[in-house]
């Protein structure tokens, strides 16, 4: 598939380009906010300024302890946007190597991996997380681990499967037989041929990293010191905004998280809608 | 659908039955909602605040304290003291019966004392450890001796157990032992426990003191503090307890209702690691001057107003306030109140005078102030004011990082890592100073002094006021003791958080408070005994019954109309489809 025609698909996808939008303008807060928005979560405010409902000097009102909760929601996309996007990054470079490997060379290498695939993927993914994150202590990079070394699972499941179709090609065999190296083929011919799947599923492990991070957080695991959306749900359900109905304390952090989370699963199925075109509309 | 619904209306009826009936009857029970459900019946074995409290309704110890926090008369009618200080004689009640008929003599209390003793259980051991020889003068004369005298004696409330139920026990036994029964002389009996849901007692009919004026005491067991007041606003219970100053707001404006505000007797703590230098941790937080520096740098007063609304107490020393007598406020100078210069000051005049980059600040050897804190995941409050500490200190030049841990995990860093150099905590206390005093000694290092603090001028007080036997002399010893660890500051006292009980006025009376302003949970269990209904306008309260039964009948009827015509639709279109 020509790299035009891949973008030109893409863009023509209602979903892909609904998906595509979103993430651009969380990218552009993520970005640019902080550099605007100076948000300093040490800056608390008076007693008067605790819960205060939205108003032209806190467009999004303030939080429990007297901050402005627009800032910390610009703050927080940063953060959340960083894990996401690491956290995913961590599991796809062990979910990859790990799929590839198990299914280009199979046998005893693909038994064991494979078995330490089902393992994780059997293991219920949030007491694992929580007690990782208890361990290991609260830090935007341990965070990052937790999820990234939890994720990986299902990535080697699907990249073992495709690699197995690919190397029973028949250039894979004349390749191998003109004397090409295992890792050759694994880089000119399998890798490539792979990527597409691979790039399809970041996309969506990317958005279920972002919900995790949001857990995580929300449970009280977060980094208190760079707060996150999480932490901002964490902090809005802890003191009351509740049962206070301080909507613009708990309503806000948590849309943000549903339009990030859903623009990376419209961009998911449209690219998986290019990729896999049993399932593209004609 | 018909049958649902019939089934539905007659359960309503049943229910409005027993209901009225309910109120014919002559029985009246108090229903308190709590949030702590007892761990254990057994004194030996039991730890919760919710098993003493029950402690205190089944049994009795020789003395026990009025509202007014005087020791007055219980098992014992009267008392002496030897000339030596070291030998208590008690007089004993010879009218006593336990609740199984059987008649309470000297020998029961000679066992019970005995027994803790040789056990070495329950938290009731420290306070009679001291103990050396009991002896039974007659049946209702006991003679108690020690080697040093004992100030504490008549403040020690250990309940007084029947020696023909538990002299079958021994420590290990006794472990296992449920105790169903609960075989006491006090004021209530116990019914049952039914676990979370509910303990049930009825009054001791054959009670030697002011018989309770209520026949039956429940206690609600709650998981979530919002219901708890939506039952007791509905008068499903008449009294709620254990509740924050955030759950009680919406309660506040129902007339009916009248909170009980007061100060916990306990404090929350910022501790400092002071057990042997290693580098694990910075040794810089041992010393005292950085430590001052600290406790100057953080406003106190704006942290209790933000995080608790104003709730809570800033505080300063051991002994929180509500321990009136107790408690020793710091004056004048030695008073340190917020004030970043003087913190800068301080901090300048130990050589840290190197300011980097970001603000924070070094010694000339390149030890930089930079500390870690451990708070709680379980308790948000303590976690915002972590951060709020945090950001006090950046103000004046120390860095803090902040980890958030689970209990578990905090307990093992500070018991047994030791990597960190502050963290936030807190402790409830006693009627008796010396149990939160008692914290930070030498002889507790293994078992409650979670800082690893030992100061031999400090391990003297404690052992001076514990038997001295003049009360002023003794106060000014846990005076001293406050002002000392104020000082030295092992333990930097953040506040004095605040408890609310809600009583249902329109439902309840001869309500009174302790002294300390609470009316259950605290140190006497005279509000159990004086506690009574209001004679309910039952007439009223059975029509609005009625009343409601019949919108619910009627609205059911239309319901079921509507759904039986929506179905005929149905099967209609379905026949015509098959046509």
């Amino acid at each position: 598939m020509k790299k035009n025609s891949f973008i030109k698909l893409f863009i023509k996808n209602k979903m892909g380009r609904i998906g595509m939008i979103i993430f651009m303008i969380f990218v552009m807060v993520a970005l640019v906010g902080p550099v605007i928005v100076q948000y300093d979560p040490q800056d608390f405010g008076e007693k008067e300024d605790v819960l205060q409902p939205p108003s032209l000097t806190h467009f999004l009102g303030t939080d429990d302890l007297g901050r402005d909760v627009f800032k910390a929601i610009v703050a927080g996309s940063r953060v959340s946007l960083i894990v996401g996007i690491m956290a995913t990054l961590i599991s796809m470079v062990i979910g990859t190597s790990l799929g590839i490997t198990s299914g280009y060379f199979g046998g005893r290498i693909d038994d064991f991996l494979m078995r330490l695939t089902d393992i994780f993927l059997v293991l219920p993914w949030l007491p694992l997380m929580l007690v990782l994150a208890a361990l290991l202590g609260a830090s935007i990079w341990n965070i990052i681990l937790v999820i990234g070394v939890t994720g990986w699972a299902g990535t080697a499941r699907i990249v073992r499967a495709q690699t197995l179709t690919e190397k029973e090609r028949q250039y894979i065999e004349r390749a191998k037989s003109i004397g090409a190296s295992h890792f050759h083929i694994i880089k000119h011919h399998i890798f490539p041929n792979v990527f597409p799947l691979i790039f399809a599923n970041t996309i969506l492990v990317t958005a279920v990293s972002i919900l995790s991070e949001t857990t995580l957080s929300f449970l009280g695991m977060g980094d208190v010191s760079k707060p996150s959306w999480g932490t901002t749900l964490h902090f809005a359900f802890e003191s009351g905004a509740l049962s206070n109905k301080a909507y613009w304390y708990f309503v806000p952090p948590g849309l943000c998280v549903l339009l990030l989370v859903l623009s990376f699963t419209l961009m998911g199925f449209a690219l998986d809608e290019i990729v896999n075109p049993k399932l593209r509309e004609r | 659908m018909f049958r649902k619904l019939s089934l539905f209306i007659l359960m309503l009826l049943l229910v409005m039955n027993s209901m009225l009936a309910f109120g014919e009857s002559e029985d009246t029970i108090l229903k308190i909602g709590v949030k702590q459900e007892p761990d254990s019946l057994n004194p030996m074995v039991a730890w919760e605040n919710a098993s003493y409290e029950i402690f205190m309704l089944t049994y009795d110890a020789l003395t026990q304290i009025d509202r007014e926090m005087n020791v007055v008369p219980s098992l014992a009618t009267s008392w002496e003291l030897s000339e030596d200080q070291l030998t208590w004689t008690f007089h004993l009640r010879e009218d006593v019966k336990w609740h199984d008929g059987e008649k309470f003599t000297a020998n029961d209390v000679k066992f019970t004392y005995e027994f803790i003793q040789e056990t070495e259980m329950g938290l009731y051991y420290g306070a009679i450890a001291d103990i050396t020889t009991i002896d039974v003068v007659d049946d209702y004369t006991i003679k108690f001796t020690s080697d040093l005298p004992k100030a504490n004696m008549l403040q020690n409330v250990t309940p007084i157990l029947p020696e023909h139920i538990w002299s079958q026990y021994d420590a290990d036994s006794v472990m296992d032992f449920e105790n169903e029964e609960m075989i006491g002389t006090g004021p209530y009996k116990f019914v049952e426990w039914q676990r979370s849901q509910q303990v049930v007692f009825e009054r001791n009919e054959d009670y030697f003191g002011n018989v309770p004026q209520v026949s039956h005491l429940i206690y609600v067991i709650y998981a979530n503090n919002d219901t708890m007041v939506q039952s007791l606003e509905n008068g499903e219970i008449e009294i709620a307890l254990g509740l924050d100053s955030v759950d009680i707001k919406g309660a506040l404006k129902n007339e009916n209702i009248k909170a009980y505000t007061f100060m916990e007797n306990g404090f929350t703590q910022m501790g400092f690691n002071s057990s042997e230098p290693s580098d694990a941790f910075n040794p810089l937080i041992q010393n005292k001057v950085v430590r001052h520096a600290i406790d100057y740098a953080m406003d106190k007063q704006k942290i209790v107003d933000l995080v608790f609304d104003s709730s809570a107490e800033p505080g300063s020393t051991m002994i929180p306030p509500s321990q009136k007598i107790w408690h020793y406020e710091p004056q004048g100078d030695e008073l340190r109140t917020y004030n970043p210069s003087k913190a800068i000051e301080l901090l300048e005049s130990e050589g840290f005078t190197i300011i980097d980059s970001e603000g924070y600040r070094s010694n000339a050897s390149g030890e930089k102030l930079e500390f870690l804190l451990l708070s709680r995941s379980d308790n948000t409050s303590e976690v915002k004011v972590g951060q709020m500490i945090q950001s006090y200190l950046k103000d004046v030049g120390i860095q803090l990082n902040i980890d958030v841990v689970d209990d578990g995990v905090l307990y093992d860093r500070t018991m047994i890592n030791l990597d960190y150099d502050m963290f936030i905590w807190g402790w409830g206390g006693d009627i008796d100073p010396a149990v939160l005093l008692n914290i930070l000694t030498t002889s507790n290092l293994d078992n409650l002094n979670d800082v690893f603090y030992s100061n031999p001028d400090y391990d003297a007080i404690i052992e001076l006021q514990g038997s001295e036997m003049n009360l002023d002399a003794r106060i000014e010893l846990v005076k001293e003791a406050q002002r000392l660890l104020y000082d030295e500051l092992p333990y930097d006292i953040l506040y004095y958080e605040q408890d609310n009980q809600l009583v249902r006025s329109d439902l309840v009376s001869g309500i009174v408070p302790a002294v300390n302003g609470s009316v259950f949970y605290t140190f006497t269990n005279a509000n159990y005994l004086d506690a009574e209904l209001v004679k309910g306008d039952e007439s009223q309260s059975s029509v609005l019954m009625l009343a409601a039964v019949g919108v619910v009948i009627l609205l059911s009827a239309v319901i079921w109309f509507m759904k039986n015509k929506k179905s005929s639709k149905k099967s209609e279109n379905a026949q015509k489809q098959e046509w």
